[in-house]
């Protein structure tokens, strides 16, 4: 009940500022425009925006990265129906039906069953992340550095999850986050570690410049040097809303798309392409109705896109109520937390604090309210921005991430630091490097140390604290499962990899 | 994961559009995997040099050089095993060198350090300007005055936008100042 009365006061919040609710709309439209253009992912329009939220009221700010965060997962469906390109790997399942809908001249029915979708799958994920984010939480607030250190090392044996083809090549790109996070004051005793008599190093390299580096001016860079935009031009025809009788045969698939996309994202390392396979497939197995899968049914686009929306909430949970982010929207956003001075845990819960939750929770779920109207009705216009050239958004992207990186501080140094992980960045993906390993090594690396540290001087040294404990335990054993799991399923992918190479190229598939 | 990269084209998604299909070669398959075990060689090397100043821990804790060396030593052993893989990997035939550097990229990134290095010296619009065009040209402008009358527009907004609706002292010359940043 508490809950409940506490997202009320969240909703209070954003509808008594009408800015507020103008700045979501905002966020959601541009998020969308920016998924919509094809290889543009969410993540990287939070990695612009990041900076700027900084400039604003914190649950502003917040509220603009969650708009634009579901926007940007949304709108990466409008390429995938009428291009045949996923817009974002999370929309990769959509095109598999959303496509062959466009052909048979249904692409405003493929549009609006997609906006709808992510609407109910964002819906009931939100739900899901206010009601159990507090519970968790409050488990959660029994936790001491032990525990937390544990967490930590979970959370970087998620890179392995993360890692795409190589899993060498990942824990090499976590192993760059790693060192990253100890230059600067050691966080224990004061150390200056790595600076080299730089003072620009003595406060550490900030996590902003590195995200909008290596999520924004590699793309720049990546479409610098592809430098091959859509040409296509596509035309939407026939219906422009769904029909009741698709909606009604494509109801169970929604639910279930919801919630099998709520789940997968609370796990850590999964993300929403996973999620919406597995939805796909789910939906597949069901009797299909009168048109088979992947020859344009409506059921195919619901189920991944209710499930790619919903891993946004489910992704959330574990960022907002443990500070693990499972993947590299999440960890964007968990920088978005932490530039508004908000630390992610348990204690964002409690105190005074924990108001700005659940505005946040609030703004998420207007957000996805936003999803399904403006979406729908905007639909039609989304044919003219699939089709911006790489000569219009190269320079934006690239101005948006300098005037970003150095609005952060008003510092030089970081605008340095961005282009430098910008260069690292293009390396790494256009050799099948992940950067998202090395964002999550970054993040993850200070806070393993510190809880490390505190329980070493809490136990003058002694090491058994970290296996005597029951949630330690418990977070020792998903280690161990994690890394079974990813042992198994790379020698799965070398089983495999022999016969796929005969008929398919190398592919930037970065992650 | 929603951190992805690769615009791609139609029938093409993004996720296969292949590496190395754009202009001049500089480096071959190797040359960065090779390059970032250097990368983590040194890293290893650096960090083994400055912690022998640090000072250990009070109580028979861990102290700040425990973390480091741990990571230091993780960055050999990663190092060592990239070079393994890399040398070990073998091109299929018919498969050209992917380019590593075109000269495009070389020259998004020579105007990106310039105007990171010019920034303060003359101001925020001409840096920008000079960064938008050079950049719409290398991304594919066709006509060049088109790129140059985008960069000028695109960079005044972000100026005016910036500058004045969320006050960032952006480095201002007199034309900034002149033209209401």
């Amino acid at each position: 009940m508490e809950i409940f009365s506490s997202l009320l006061g969240g909703f209070g919040t954003l509808f008594s500022s009408p800015h507020l609710i103008a700045a979501i709309a905002g966020a959601v439209v541009a998020g969308m425009v920016v998924g919509a253009l094809p290889g543009l992912t969410a993540t990287m329009a939070m990695a612009l925006f990041l900076p700027f939220t900084f400039l604003m009221e914190p649950a502003t700010g917040l509220a603009v990265l969650m708009g634009v965060f579901a926007g940007g997962i949304a709108g990466g469906s409008v390429p995938a129906i009428l291009l045949n390109v996923p817009g974002t790997p999370a929309s990769a399942a959509t095109l598999l039906d959303g496509y062959p809908m466009t052909r048979k001249g249904r692409a405003g029915e493929a549009l609006s069953m997609a906006m709808f979708a992510s609407a109910v799958g964002g819906l009931v994920s939100a739900l899901l992340m206010s009601v159990l984010a507090p519970v968790i939480a409050r488990f959660a607030l029994n936790f001491q550095a032990p525990e937390f250190f544990v967490l930590a090392i979970y959370g970087l044996t998620i890179i392995a999850a993360v890692a795409g083809k190589s899993l060498l090549k990942g824990y090499i790109a976590g192993l760059i986050g790693l060192v990253v996070g100890i230059v600067g004051l050691d966080p224990i005793a004061g150390q200056l570690r790595l600076t080299f008599g730089s003072q620009a190093l003595y406060g550490g390299i900030s996590l902003i410049p590195v995200l909008i580096g290596v999520f924004g001016i590699t793309q720049a860079l990546v479409m610098v040097r592809e430098s091959s935009g859509v040409t296509e031009r596509p035309r939407i025809s026939g219906r422009t809303f769904v029909s009741a009788d698709d909606l009604r045969s494509s109801s169970g698939t929604l639910v279930r798309g919801s919630l099998i996309g709520s789940g997968i994202g609370a796990i850590p390392g999964t993300g929403t392409d996973i999620g919406a396979f597995l939805s796909y497939s789910e939906a597949r197995r069901r009797p299909k109705g009168r048109i088979p899968f992947g020859e344009g049914n409506p059921q195919g686009v619901a189920a991944s896109e209710s499930a790619n929306n919903a891993v946004v909430g489910g992704s959330m949970i574990p960022t907002f109520t443990l500070g693990i982010p499972g993947e590299a929207g999440t960890a964007v956003l968990l920088g978005g937390l932490l530039i508004h001075g908000l630390m992610p845990g348990p204690d964002l819960f409690t105190g005074s604090q924990s108001s700005l939750v659940y505005t946040i929770f609030a703004s998420f779920i207007v957000a996805n309210v936003m999803i399904l109207l403006l979406g729908t009705l905007a639909a039609r216009l989304f044919v003219h921005v699939v089709r911006v050239p790489n000569q219009v958004l190269v320079p934006v992207i690239l101005m948006f991430c300098m005037v970003g990186s150095y609005a952060i501080n008003n510092r030089i140094a970081d605008v340095y630091v961005t282009v430098v992980f910008g260069i690292l960045g293009y390396f790494m993906v256009t050799h099948e490097f992940p950067v998202s390993p090395l964002v999550l090594g970054l993040i993850l690396g200070p806070m393993a140390e510190t809880n490390f540290r505190r329980a070493m001087t809490i136990t003058h040294g002694d090491w058994t604290i970290f296996f005597t404990r029951p949630a330690s335990l418990v977070f020792w054993a998903l280690i161990v499962l994690s890394l079974v799991y990813v042992w198994r399923s790379a020698r799965q992918r070398r089983v495999q990899e022999p016969a796929e190479s005969e008929d398919s190229p190398e592919a930037v598939r970065p992650t | 994961m929603a951190g992805d990269s690769g615009r791609g084209t139609p029938g093409r998604p993004a996720a296969a559009v292949r590496v190395g299909a754009a202009d001049g070669h500089t480096g071959g398959p190797r040359t960065v995997p090779l390059g970032m075990a250097v990368l983590l060689l040194g890293a290893a090397v650096a960090i083994a040099v400055d912690v022998r100043g640090y000072r250990d821990g009070a109580g028979g804790e861990p102290g700040p050089a425990a973390i480091p060396i741990l990571v230091a030593l993780l960055c050999a052993v990663a190092a060592i095993a990239l070079v393994f893989q890399t040398l070990r990997s073998t091109a299929l035939p018919g498969q050209s060198a992917p380019s590593v550097l075109p000269v495009r990229v070389i020259a998004t990134v020579a105007a990106l350090t310039a105007a990171g290095l010019l920034l303060q010296q003359i101001g925020f619009f001409v840096t920008f300007t000079g960064l938008a065009f050079a950049a719409g040209l290398l991304a594919g402008a066709r006509r060049w005055w088109t790129s140059l009358g985008g960069a000028v527009v695109i960079t005044w907004v972000v100026m005016i936008f910036f500058g004045r609706l969320f006050a960032v002292p952006l480095p201002a010359a007199p034309i900034d100042v002149f033209l209401g940043g």
